[in-house]
């Protein structure tokens, strides 16, 4: 079965290169620009990969990710976590909220089709 | 130790004066092998000799029974700290200052100047951390650079993109070039315009300095000293105003109300019978160091001119005016002397618990409005600060640091445009 991948991203040039090079490896590819109500959509069709940005135009990605482990039906699903902010204390701060991956902006093509397919496998 | 080096010290008073031992001893009327003994520091002396001693080497007597200024030597030993190779030597330093005081008061100058470059070099670094600016243009850098990476790579990469998707790649390479590009500008002129109004703002940029040196806390003044001698009336307000709530409550007295008030400042303000405004320089002269929460503060008067800042990196304050208009801090004016406490979120998500109030300071003259002063407070969202408080029920508003560098772009306060929208 075809891997459901979930990216919220406010970047729509990341949006655009990632969805690509994503759908080109196989996976289904939902897109979000902002995260207001993304939780309760989440709830209502669970991917097996959530690709999340730190900094959205509406909410954070952190609060975001609280939310999501809030819920007990999304409470164990993988989020990977972007940020153009790779300071120490948003990566304990994404840590402590339950973040399964952190990558550092900017990644190659090549590193984040590696996490995905990785982070899918183990989903 | 002081004692015992009385000796060294009269050696090097007689050889600077030329005086063999035996003309010193005979002119003091005492043996020239006993004024051996006592340059050896192998006799104590004290009393009527000390005195003709000091009076036929033209020194004063406190200074050859007490040697060399205290204040030098402290400082001395305070730079041998950073040598562990001078730290065996710190015996012999009073020797040292009392042979060479030139190279002493020299060394000391040099650490001096050592000591206020690094600390100038730290309060230039942190000012760099807390630029929202900076914090927001190196972002969308960053996502920028991502964008343009990926998209290149796909270029580049592979044969089988189709035509059209390379034709819109294309396009969206150029848009993210350009787009680069004006943010770099952006960016040199942010710091070329910081860098005039650094060098234009000499009034502000010392008071920054005393503060950040101190971390916004002075023992001596807790423990009841006078405040130091500035020049800026500025600084010396500020001072006062500190030394006022230290002598009114401790922070050790706010530890002690911790465990029943939190760092709630109404509740402080009502335990200890102080002025709300008080409560909050209070909070923001606290040790965060000893486990104490941290606190930014920010006074201004009515027309927003800032008095005093003390930014945090969650939240930059402004230098002179000009914050978000939806600050609270702006709104208290409406009302004097009742307290607001809402929780602000800034574009990064980051939240700030925040008490403003507004009050009426100085005297009262016919015909002419009293001055009225806004403080705002705030700190990171923090249970302990409010314990008895349910902080989901607090008003929650969107905020921004200012409007040129603030990326709600629908936001209905904006006055001035998004430099990098």
């Amino acid at each position: 079965m075809t891997a459901r991948i979930v990216l919220v991203e406010d970047e729509l040039h990341i949006i655009e290169a990632l969805s690509f090079i994503l759908s080109r490896e196989g996976f289904d590819v939902d897109t979000f620009t902002t995260g207001v109500g993304l939780v309760e959509k989440l709830q209502d069709a669970p991917p097996n990969l959530v690709v999340l940005d730190y900094m959205l135009p509406d909410i954070s990605g952190l609060q975001i990710l609280n939310e999501i482990r809030a819920t007990e039906a999304l409470k164990t699903l993988p989020v990977l976590m972007l940020t153009a902010k790779g300071q120490a204390k948003d990566r304990e701060a994404a840590e402590t909220a339950g973040v399964s991956r952190f990558m550092t902006k900017p990644f190659s093509n090549a590193e984040i089709i590696d996490v995905t397919k990785e982070m899918c496998r183990n989903d | 130790m002081a004692r015992t080096l009385v000796g060294t010290r009269i050696r090097e008073g007689r050889r600077a004066k030329g005086f063999t031992q035996s003309a010193l001893a005979s002119h003091v009327g005492i043996s020239a092998s006993y004024l051996n003994l006592i340059e050896h520091n192998r006799r104590g002396i004290a009393g009527k000799t000390l005195a003709a001693l000091a009076e036929a080497l033209e020194l004063p007597m406190r200074d050859l029974a007490e040697g060399a200024d205290q204040t030098l030597l402290d400082r001395l030993k305070e730079a041998a700290q950073s040598e562990p190779a001078v730290k065996s030597e710190l015996l012999k330093l009073e020797e040292l200052v009392g042979r060479f005081p030139g190279w002493a008061r020299l060394i000391k100058r040099l650490q001096d100047r050592i000591d206020a470059h690094s600390d100038e070099l730290t309060a230039l670094s942190d000012q760099l951390n807390r630029d929202p600016f900076f914090s927001e243009a190196m972002h969308l850098m960053l996502s920028n650079i991502t964008a343009l990476r990926s998209t290149v790579e796909i270029l580049t990469g592979s044969e089988d993109v189709p035509d059209d998707a390379a034709q819109r790649f294309m396009e969206n390479l150029q848009f993210q070039v350009v787009r680069l590009s004006e943010i770099a500008q952006e960016l040199q002129m942010h710091f070329e315009t910081q860098s005039r109004s650094i060098a234009s703002n000499e009034d502000s940029a010392p008071n920054e300095t005393f503060w950040e040196a101190r971390a916004f806390f002075d023992f001596n003044i807790e423990s009841g000293a006078s405040i130091p001698d500035v020049t800026d009336p500025k600084l010396t307000r500020d001072l006062e105003l500190y030394s006022k709530v230290a002598t009114q409550i401790s922070a050790s007295e706010i530890q002690i109300l911790a465990p029943k008030y939190g760092f709630d400042p109404l509740a402080i303000a009502t335990e200890t019978k102080t002025a709300l405004p008080m409560v909050f320089r209070r909070l923001a002269h606290l040790p965060h160091s000893e486990g104490f929460p941290e606190f930014g503060l920010m006074v201004c008067d009515q027309s927003g001119g800032v008095l005093f800042r003390k930014p945090l990196p969650q939240l930059a304050l402004p230098r002179r005016s000009g914050g978000c208009p939806l600050w609270p801090i702006y709104r208290a004016s409406q009302r004097p002397d009742q307290p607001i406490c809402a929780r602000m979120v800034m574009p990064s998500g980051e939240e700030v618990l925040t008490f403003s109030v507004a009050h009426f300071d100085g005297p009262v003259e016919f015909d002419l409005p009293p001055r009225m002063m806004l403080s705002m407070l705030y700190t990171p969202q923090n249970p302990t600060v409010l314990p008895n408080i349910d902080h989901s029920r607090l008003p929650l508003i969107e905020v921004g640091a200012q409007c040129s560098i603030c990326p709600r772009t629908a936001c209905p306060a904006r006055r001035d445009a998004f430099i990098l929208g």
